[in-house]
C-alpha cells in the first residue's frame, strides 16, 4: 500500500513539474509594470493605458499566459482587416484573474483581400503608416462600457518563423504600438512578444 | 558537481604525494592583463592577484589566492525602436558592459622544473569561489521614446570556479604567471542576455615577498 502511495505521489509530482508553464514576465526597470521588449516567444504583452500598466493575464501553471488571436476579418469593403487581439488585466498583482476597466485590446490593420502569410512575413521590421490602423478596447465598466475605438501606430520590429520548439511552423512576433481613443484614453509604450502557430491562422 | 568532486579528489591526490616547492612562506602580488575566453566578444580586465603560501615546508604546497579583475568597457552597437511616427523608427545605441570579477581560491602549488637555483617553474591547481558582477548601460538612450529589443541587464552571480596557473619564478623574487579560470559552474538566470560568465585568462607580472624560511 505504501509503495502504491509513493508511486502515485511521484507520478503526481512529475506531472506537476512537467506541465508547469512560466509567466515569463521580466520587468522593465525604466517602465514600471511593463515587461522588457523581447523577441523570445514569451507570449507576453504590456502597455500603459492612461498611465496604468496592463498585461495579458496568466491563466495558471497549466495554461500559462493568455494567448493572442491573429486573424483576417473579411469585410464587404475593398480591404479586409488583420486583427491582433489579446486579453488584458491591470498588472498590479491583484488576486483576481480579470480586473481593471479594460478587458481586451485589438489592433486592426487594413490589408488586401489577397493577404497571405508571406505578406505578413514581409512586415518584418516594418513600421506601418502613422494612424492608419485602428485600436479597440473592450470595456465593461460602469463609466465606460462597450467597445471603444481609436487610432494606433504599430511597428512589427521582428517577425520570424521559429521551428525550434515544435515541428510545426510558428510565427514569433515582436512589436511596439501606441494609440489614442479620442483625447481621453492614451495608450502608450505598448510592446508584445508572441508566439503564434501558423496552423491557427485563417490567411 | 561531478566535475568539482573530481577536481577535489585530484587535489587530495596531489596532497598525498610529496611535492617539492619553495621552502619559504611568501606573499606574492602581481598584475597584468586578462582576456576572457568564454565570450565571443571577450571582456578585458586588469587583474590584481594576491597569492599566499602560508606554510614554509617544502612538502606542504597549500596556496591561497585572491584575484580582483578591474574591467575595461566592452562596447557594442544595438538598435532601439519606436512606434512614434514623428521619430526615426530605429536608432543605434552604444551598449557598454563591465564585468567585475572577484575570486578567492585555495589549492596547491606544484614544482615543475628549474633552470637554475633561482629560476623555477610551478604549476598551481585551485578551487575557488567567484563573484561575477556585470553592469550594463546604454549611451544616450532615450528610454522615454525608444525600446531596445532583448535588452541586456545587470547581473550578479556567485559560484565555484576552477583555475590553473603556470608560474615562472624569475630571479627568485619576481613572478610571471599565466592563469586560466573556468566560468562560474552554475546555471545562468532564466532571462537570456548577450554575455556569458567570464573565464579570464590572465598574464601577470609580480613580486614575491618571502618570510619565515623553513629549516
Amino acid at each position: 500500500m505504501k509503495r502504491i502511495t509513493y508511486f502515485f505521489a511521484t507520478v503526481l509530482l512529475l506531472l506537476c513539474t512537467a506541465g508547469c508553464a512560466k509567466r515569463n514576465f521580466f520587468p522593465d526597470t525604466d517602465d514600471p509594470g511593463l515587461s522588457r521588449f523581447t523577441s523570445n516567444g514569451y507570449n507576453i504583452a504590456t502597455v500603459y493605458i492612461n498611465g496604468d500598466a496592463f498585461i495579458n493575464p496568466f491563466l495558471g501553471a497549466y495554461r500559462g499566459n493568455s494567448l493572442p488571436s491573429l486573424s483576417r476579418i473579411t469585410t464587404s469593403g475593398t480591404v479586409d482587416s488583420l486583427t491582433l487581439s489579446w486579453s488584458i488585466v491591470l498588472n498590479n498583482d491583484a488576486a483576481l484573474p480579470f480586473n481593471g476597466v479594460y478587458q481586451n485590446i485589438s489592433l486592426m490593420i487594413p490589408v488586401d483581400k489577397s493577404f497571405t502569410q508571406n505578406d505578413f512575413l514581409s512586415w518584418n521590421g516594418k513600421r506601418l503608416a502613422a494612424n492608419s490602423n485602428s485600436i479597440y478596447l473592450n470595456s465593461f465598466n460602469s463609466s465606460a462600457t462597450g467597445i471603444l475605438a481609436g487610432l494606433s501606430n504599430i511597428y512589427f520590429v521582428q517577425i520570424n518563423i521559429d521551428n525550434s520548439k515544435t515541428s510545426s511552423k510558428v510565427y514569433q512576433i515582436s512589436g511596439l504600438f501606441d494609440g489614442n481613443i479620442g483625447d481621453s484614453i492614451l495608450i502608450t509604450k505598448g510592446r508584445f512578444d508572441f508566439s503564434i502557430p501558423a496552423s491557427s491562422l485563417n490567411f | 558537481m561531478k566535475f568539482i568532486l573530481t577536481y577535489i579528489a585530484a587535489l587530495c591526490g596531489f596532497m598525498s604525494i610529496s611535492v617539492v616547492t619553495s621552502g619559504q612562506s611568501f606573499i606574492s602580488l602581481s598584475s597584468g592583463i586578462s582576456r576572457d575566453i568564454n565570450n565571443t566578444k571577450p571582456f578585458y580586465h586588469i587583474p590584481v592577484s594576491l597569492q599566499w603560501k602560508p606554510f614554509p615546508k617544502s612538502s606542504n604546497p597549500f596556496l591561497i589566492e585572491v584575484d580582483y579583475d578591474i574591467p575595461f568597457k566592452n562596447n557594442s552597437l544595438v538598435n532601439a525602436y519606436t512606434s512614434n511616427p514623428s521619430l526615426p523608427q530605429q536608432v543605434s545605441l552604444q551598449e557598454n558592459i563591465r564585468s567585475y570579477l572577484f575570486t578567492v581560491s585555495a589549492g596547491l602549488r606544484i614544482y615543475l622544473f628549474s633552470i637554475d637555483a633561482n629560476n623555477k617553474f610551478y604549476f598551481d591547481f585551485l578551487l575557488g569561489f567567484c563573484n561575477q558582477k556585470f553592469k550594463v548601460d546604454y549611451v544616450n538612450y532615450d528610454n522615454a521614446n525608444y525600446e531596445v529589443l532583448n535588452p541586456d541587464v545587470d547581473s550578479n552571480n556567485s559560484g565555484f570556479v576552477l583555475s590553473t596557473s603556470v608560474v615562472y619564478n624569475l630571479n627568485h623574487d619576481f613572478q610571471i604567471m599565466l592563469h586560466a579560470q573556468t566560468p562560474l559552474l552554475i546555471d545562468r538566470e532564466k532571462y537570456p542576455v548577450s554575455y556569458k560568465f567570464a573565464a579570464p585568462l590572465q598574464l601577470t607580472f609580480g613580486y614575491n615577498f618571502y618570510y619565515n624560511k623553513s629549516k
